[in-house]
């Protein structure tokens, strides 16, 4: 198989959203026709909170997967990990690529909530992410991108805000 | 909230962010590129800045991978951690504790590793004398005649074995430790400081494994003492280990 690199947009630490159902997003290196499954468990459970197939094929680039599309709500406090997971072989599944991180819901301080809501479009992501919520700086960047996709100095936020987390840029 | 260690995770975001995170600095910046540091009260955003991520200090996989069992009905499940921070999991101390935490008695084997980053072999490989009384562990490297270097991201691992032949059954947490000189000036405080207070320069200073020995060591002396045990409480969940700080 040709080398396949998969990852998460997501800091190596627990990282937060303040959104109920927000979007999580990844990025596969090549285009795939193999299976791919998405994953979200809730730490304290036995059972996945979501497990499901991502409908193929696969193009090469950025992914979002937006929880409210499958009805999953986050509880606040509670981390979750979820994992996008390729699978070469369903019959070796050690053959698996997965890449995976950690979410939780933080609620936000009444000042936080006070600031977003005074906000412009284009401050939000900042104001995410300097109040450590990352899911969330991450959403509304890649959010301005889609709806301005030519502007290149939202790309270079996006590309700075994944860079604090060691990650490279996500170029559609 | 963050009562103890409000300070330190304002200087453990990082070189990149301590100009704007530094209370004084960013007066000085205010209105220039840089985001205003979260409570510095500044309004303005220019909307061309770069978002400048402030990761909490909470939990991680990077940093800390937990461990679980998996749904085997009729199995006892339970959860393993390692209590480390994500990020800058650092320790002064050339023989410091470890603790960890299971959420339920246990007689299998569990073992504790240390593997030095730079090394093959593992720096410690120890079976802990099972069975193990749920709660919180300590393994004091002194016991084990163990001794950290400076500078190096040790990573430890607590392993519950639940099948000696099939080890990829494993249940395994682990997370890191790196031991740092003294930052100027926290020297002269620690010797002047009561055993109380401790913690507090420990936790300001983000010395985090230190910052947790040494509340856990007053709770041990004073177990009737609920202050003590609240602020290991905040110290654990400010570190994201949530589960393990409402754990009595």
């Amino acid at each position: 198989m040709d080398s396949l690199a998969l990852s998460v947009l997501a800091p190596d630490h627990s990282g937060l959203t303040i959104r109920e159902q927000p979007s999580l997003y990844w990025v596969i290196s090549n285009p795939t026709a193999l299976a791919v499954e998405l994953t979200l468990t809730d730490s304290r459970a036995t059972e996945p909170v979501l497990e499901t197939r991502i409908p193929g094929p696969i193009r090469a680039g950025l992914h979002r997967v937006r929880l409210d599309d499958y009805g999953v709500r986050l509880e606040p406090g509670v981390s979750y990990r979820w994992y996008v997971t390729v699978i070469p072989d369903a019959g070796r599944r050690s053959k698996d690529i997965l890449a995976g991180g950690i979410i939780e819901r933080a609620e936000p301080t009444a000042d936080l909530r006070d600031r977003l809501a005074r906000a412009r479009p284009e401050e939000l992501a900042s104001l995410y992410a300097e109040a450590g919520l990352w899911y969330d700086a991450l959403a509304v960047s890649s959010e301005l991108i889609e709806r301005s996709p030519g502007e290149e100095g939202l790309r270079r936020q996006r590309a700075a805000l994944l860079s604090q987390v060691g990650l490279p840029d996500a170029r559609e | 909230m963050r009562s103890l260690i409000k300070g330190a995770w304002v200087l453990l975001t990082g070189l990149a962010l301590l100009a704007s995170s530094l209370p004084g600095m960013a007066q000085e910046r205010k209105g220039g590129t840089q985001p205003p540091a979260a409570d510095s009260g500044a309004k303005a955003t220019p909307s061309a800045a770069v978002p400048v991520y402030k990761p909490p200090l909470r939990g991680a996989p990077g940093g800390r991978v937990g461990g679980g069992t998996r749904g085997t009905p009729g199995r006892d499940t339970f959860t393993l951690s390692v209590l480390a921070p994500d990020a800058n999991a650092l320790t002064l101390s050339e023989q410091p504790s470890l603790y960890w935490f299971i959420s339920a008695d246990i007689s299998l084997p569990v073992e504790v590793t240390i593997a030095d980053p730079n090394g093959t072999q593992p720096l410690l490989e120890k079976r802990v004398p099972t069975p193990v009384r749920r709660g919180m562990q300590r393994f004091p490297l002194a016991d084990h005649g163990v001794k950290l270097a400076s500078g190096i991201p040790y990573r430890w691992s607590v392993t519950v074995v639940s099948d000696p032949n099939r080890r990829s059954r494993d249940i395994l947490a682990s997370g890191t430790i790196e031991r740092v000189e003294p930052p100027a000036g926290l020297g002269a405080k620690l010797q002047g400081a009561s055993k109380a207070n401790l913690a507090f320069l420990y936790a300001d200073a983000g010395i985090w494994y230190d910052a947790l020995a040494a509340i856990s060591e007053l709770i041990e002396s004073s177990p009737n003492d609920a202050e003590l045990w609240r602020h290991r409480e905040a110290l654990l969940t400010q570190a994201g280990l949530t589960e393990v700080a409402r754990d009595r």
